[in-house]
């Protein structure tokens, strides 16, 4: 027998002493280092550039929602009859509206209650949509049955239109706004957790558990719904730019919050009276809207792309 | 397939009978009383209370009301001189259906097509291109789009007219406005659908097969990316309808989504009921329409099989 | 184990009516030839090298089976071969030869002729291998269509034919059907229709028995077999199954970390095989004759992290039989004759001189398998 490849130099013969393999440990560590789903999560959101500038851009508005209207002397509800329609200038960074209010201010108070009822209508949608897809999904039955049936029938309703009929009933402002964003907002989510939960119901490890004898509120809230919290928290993310766009478009058409309040939304209603001769009026809150709504899509996007575990290498 | 059809059908039914139901109940719970206010002569008065039968047990009101309903009678405008709903909706929806089947068909179309191009072009400059303008699309709300491209074509470019619906020239910034959102929408899904559908393993064979990336396309890849957005055509005909609220208002299109507008400023009760009902059958009648269009194209349930068949 | 291999082994022979293709069967023969082959891939976790210098070859009418466990390479080899694999993001370095041509150089317009006429696969999973949009007989036909220029009804004809070939009861009916309509077996039946209805010269057949029950997987082997034979094909079969391998290979291919360790005829392998992963994995196979209460045999320890490929052997970690030159110096390819080779250290001049033979019977007992 000869060999197939010619040594080109000889071999040291010490080579060829057995080798020690006292630490049986090595073979079996695993050779890469483990990182958690949530960490890894963030670290490729970090890494998207276009989510973490939305990321930024929410927080910066945030922010300014916050300290924006005491950052001038004007009070928003303040009216001035000498300053009427007036273009952004020095002491007016945004200008004023047709009652000489201080646009600057009345965008930072507007973005307090469209941001607010954006992320609170979006949440509560977001949890009445956990409770009844999570406790339909796994439940099954009979149980699951009517409420599917009941989500198919509210699904089919159009959402905006029930939002007006329920706002022409309750009157303007924030709580009935978002009493009518959430009586047909949940249903994406609750569709979205039951099919997540029909498909963990089917693992092993719930059958473990049942089986161990916990009980079904430690099997839904341990073992289900941390499993489904990365699909959930997309979906909330996406949820809100829609949330903030019914509130715009609701006091858009007269009927969500009324002067002499703020929202983007009105802004957006009065703006656009004026809009032939001072276009500003509308295009400030107009680009405060999208940029708010085309943020939220980017983080949204990146956060899916993130907690994809497919994606991970 | 049947089976398949009678259950949707049963579901929109019942959709139906609940949103008409909601909106009777709703009537009875309007602030205050419809009736209190003084311009309306007592002429109209006598006309509502015949309409809704408000001295009648309640039983018999649902029972009158769906009846109205059953006859087409939608209730009568209380700020338009007694003319019935009905006579609005006759008057006023050809124009909107006009704009909005114009919209809805423009955003399929473009929609398809921008998605098709930047999934093919994955990565490349066409895909980001195409990738900005759908997410554009998506964050700028219609009301915001009607009035930018009523600016920038109409008023500084002069390219359009900027009101009114007198000719093919006038449809187009209206329509383009209305489309705009759903385009973007439209164009993300599909997107999104192509490139999953190109990680399939079916694709990988078909290239194992010999064919052409051309023909893979064509034949396998976007049938089954097209799926998952029909099953978005209902709530797309509901945004585009939704949308013809705003859009007909900013372009004074004489369709029934100013009507709608201006009967919530008026507060007339009466007009928004009728029209709600309206917009609300129509939207059922729409979403029953696309769950049968997806019943034929996706061959388990035009076959009636679940799954597997053992054979 | 090796009683069941004589019975196989003789019911094979009996079949192909030959005794072991001899060695001195000529290159001419040859119709697949993988020469130091290279495969890496960027991910964003880093490099990974997939396939680390492999060389093979298939002759006519032959069948090469590969086998390995999950990760190993030959999925890659497999489709690399296809050129299936997109080339950058990939980086494929090396020869592959097919019918005289070099498949690596090939333009693409020519590769898209071989594919499915030439050159055909079946891949693992029939559920998802197949458009679920699309009617099978229709799958088939496009196939057969896109090499050949004949009609629809000549080409559906044809289809029907290989469906019956394949052993489709009611041919005609099946060419409509859907794939979600047919059981696992009847799916992978049409692939592997799909694959040979162009009569190519060598099907690659990528864990074809995988996603099925045990009694199918007989009978699609069966067929694999049976249509070797009537069209003439080679089959490269790709399993991590050894018990598969018996019945149908002439040659065995044992794959590992991204190389080819041993290489022989089947009966060599496992009759005398040279390289401890090959006994390994012998060994591991759950034994019927065992009787209850025995021990499930594993393999200790995990394949090595392709990010950062060892330098020496990737077995050296998990075996018994290590000396220090395999961590650091990688083994060279040792000819043990009859077309037997393998990568190992322990067949290499240097330690036969100092520890003698190293025989199945003493790799069984030194190599250390257990849990």
């Amino acid at each position: 027998m000869k060999d197939a490849l010619a040594p080109t130099e000889s071999l040291d013969p010490a080579l060829f002493d057995r080798e020690d393999h006292s630490s049986r440990a090595e073979a079996d560590r695993i050779v890469r280092p483990c990182l958690s789903y949530w960490r890894d999560a963030w670290l490729r959101l970090r890494k998207n550039r276009v989510a973490s500038l939305g990321l930024c851009i929410i927080v910066a508005y945030v922010a300014l929602a916050i300290v924006g209207p005491l950052m001038t002397p004007y009070d928003y509800k303040a009216i001035d009859e000498g300053m009427m329609d007036k273009g952004p200038s020095a002491a007016h960074w945004f200008g004023t509206d047709t009652l000489g209010r201080d646009l600057w201010a009345r965008v930072w108070v507007g973005a307090r209650v469209s941001l607010s009822i954006g992320f609170v209508a979006a949440t509560l949608n977001a949890l009445i949509g956990v409770m009844v897809g999570g406790v339909s999904g796994y439940f099954g039955g009979k149980t699951d049955m009517i409420a599917m049936r009941i989500i198919d029938i509210v699904s089919g309703i159009p959402y905006l239109i029930v939002a007006i009929l329920v706002m022409v009933v309750l009157g303007t402002g924030i709580a009935p706004l978002i009493v009518a964003m959430i009586i047909v907002g949940w249903v994406g989510t609750a569709r979205l957790v039951r099919g997540q939960v029909l498909q963990l119901k089917a693992q092993e490890y719930v059958l473990a558990a049942r089986k161990l004898g916990a009980s079904h509120a430690r099997i839904i809230f341990r073992h289900l719904v941390p499993n489904t919290m990365g699909l959930v928290l997309t979906n909330l993310t996406m949820a809100v730019p829609y949330a903030i766009f019914s509130e715009a478009f609701l006091s858009y058409i007269g009927l969500g919050i009324q002067p002499p309040e703020a929202s983007w939304g009105l802004l957006a209603r009065y703006g656009a009276q004026n809009f032939r001769f001072m276009p500003w009026q509308l295009f400030i809150p107009a680009i405060f809207i999208s940029t708010t709504m085309l943020s939220l899509y980017l983080l949204g996007d990146g956060l899916r792309d993130a907690l994809d575990p497919r994606l991970r290498s | 397939m049947l089976r398949y059809i009678a259950k949707r059908f049963v579901i929109s039914l019942a959709t139906l009978l609940v949103l008409v139901t909601a909106v009777f109940f709703l009537v009875r719970a309007m602030p205050g009383d419809p009736f209190q206010n003084d311009k309306l002569t007592p002429e109209i008065k006598t006309n509502m209370l015949r309409y809704y039968g408000f001295d009648r047990p309640l039983y018999e009101q649902y029972l009158r009301y769906i009846g109205n309903l059953l006859h087409g009678d939608l209730g009568i405008s209380l700020y338009y001189n007694n003319i019935p709903v009905s006579k609005l909706i006759q008057e006023s929806f050809p124009y909107s259906a006009d704009l909005g089947i114009r919209a809805l068909l423009l955003a399929i179309v473009a929609g398809m097509a921008l998605g098709v191009v930047s999934a093919l072009n994955r990565g490349r400059w066409l895909d980001y291109l195409c990738i900005v303008v759908a997410i554009l699309g998506v964050s700028l709300p219609d009301f915001i789009t009607g009035y930018l491209l009523q600016f920038l074509f109409g008023v500084k470019l002069k390219l359009f007219p900027v009101a009114l619906w007198r000719g093919f020239k006038y449809t187009v910034l209206p329509t383009l406005a209305l489309s705009f959102y759903t385009t973007a929408l439209i164009a993300r899904m599909m997107r999104a659908s192509m490139l999953e559908v190109v990680n399939q393993d079916y694709i990988k064979v078909a290239k194992a097969k010999g064919l052409s990336p051309f023909a893979i396309v064509r034949r396998h890849q976007i049938r089954n990316a097209i799926l998952p957005i029909v099953t978005i055509l209902g709530p797309i005909t509901a945004a585009i309808l939704t949308g013809t609220f705003v859009i007909e208002s900013i372009y004074a299109v004489p369709g029934m989504g100013k009507y709608y507008v201006l009967g919530i400023q008026n507060l007339d009760y009466s007009q928004i009921l009728g029209l709600t009902v309206f917009y609300g059958a129509f939207l059922v009648l729409a979403n029953f329409i696309v769950d049968i269009v997806y019943g034929f194209i996706d061959p388990r349930i035009r076959l009636d099989r679940k799954g597997t068949v053992a054979s | 184990m090796i009683l069941a291999f004589h019975a196989v082994q003789a019911k094979h022979e009996r079949r192909t009516g030959s005794a072991m293709r001899s060695e001195t069967a000529s290159a001419a023969d040859t119709i697949l030839e993988i020469d130091d082959l290279r495969v890496s891939f960027g991910t964003y976790g880093g490099t990974v090298r997939a396939v680390r210098g492999i060389s093979l070859s298939i002759r006519s009418g032959e069948c090469l089976a590969v086998v390995g466990e999950s990760g190993c390479g030959k999925s890659v080899t497999a489709q690399t071969v296809m050129r299936l694999i997109p080339s950058p993001p990939a980086l494929v370095e090396g020869r592959i030869s097919f019918l005289g041509e070099e498949l690596l150089s090939l333009p693409e317009r020519k590769m898209k002729a071989v594919r499915g006429s030439k050159l055909a696969m079946v891949f693992q999973d029939p559920m998802t291998s197949l458009d679920p949009t699309m009617p099978i007989g229709k799958q088939i036909v496009e196939g057969l269509r896109t090499h050949q220029r004949i009609d629809k009804r000549e080409a559906e004809a044809r289809a029907t034919d290989t469906l019956k070939l394949v052993g489709m009861p009611e041919p005609e009916r099946q060419l409509k059907r859907y794939p979600y309509e047919l059981s696992g077996g009847m799916r992978q039946r049409a692939m592997i229709a799909m694959a040979m209805v162009c009569r190519p010269r060598l099907l690659i057949a990528d864990e074809p028995t995988t996603a099925l029950d045990v009694t199918t997987q007989a009978q699609i082997l069966d067929l694999i077999r049976n249509l070797k034979q009537e069209m003439g094909s080679a089959v490269m079969l790709i399993t991590h199954d050894m018990g598969v391998v018996a019945n149908m290979a002439d040659r065995i291919a044992v794959f590992y970390a991204g190389q080819v360790v041993e290489e022989a005829p089947v009966r060599e392998i496992f009759y005398s095989p040279a390289h401890p992963y090959t006994v390994a994995l012998l060994h591991s196979r759950p034994r019927l004759d065992k009787g209850r209460g025995g021990e499930l045999v594993s393999i200790a320890g995990a394949p090595p992290d392709l990010f950062a490929p060892p330098s020496g052997c990737g077995f050296a970690p998990r075996c018994g039989c290590a000396l220090k030159v395999c961590s650091r110096m990688p083994p060279p390819s040792i000819d043990l004759g009859g077309g037997h080779r393998t990568l190992c250290w322990l067949h290499h001049e240097a330690s036969r001189s100092r520890y003698g033979e190293y025989t199945r019977e003493r790799l069984e007992k030194e190599v250390r398998i257990g849990s």
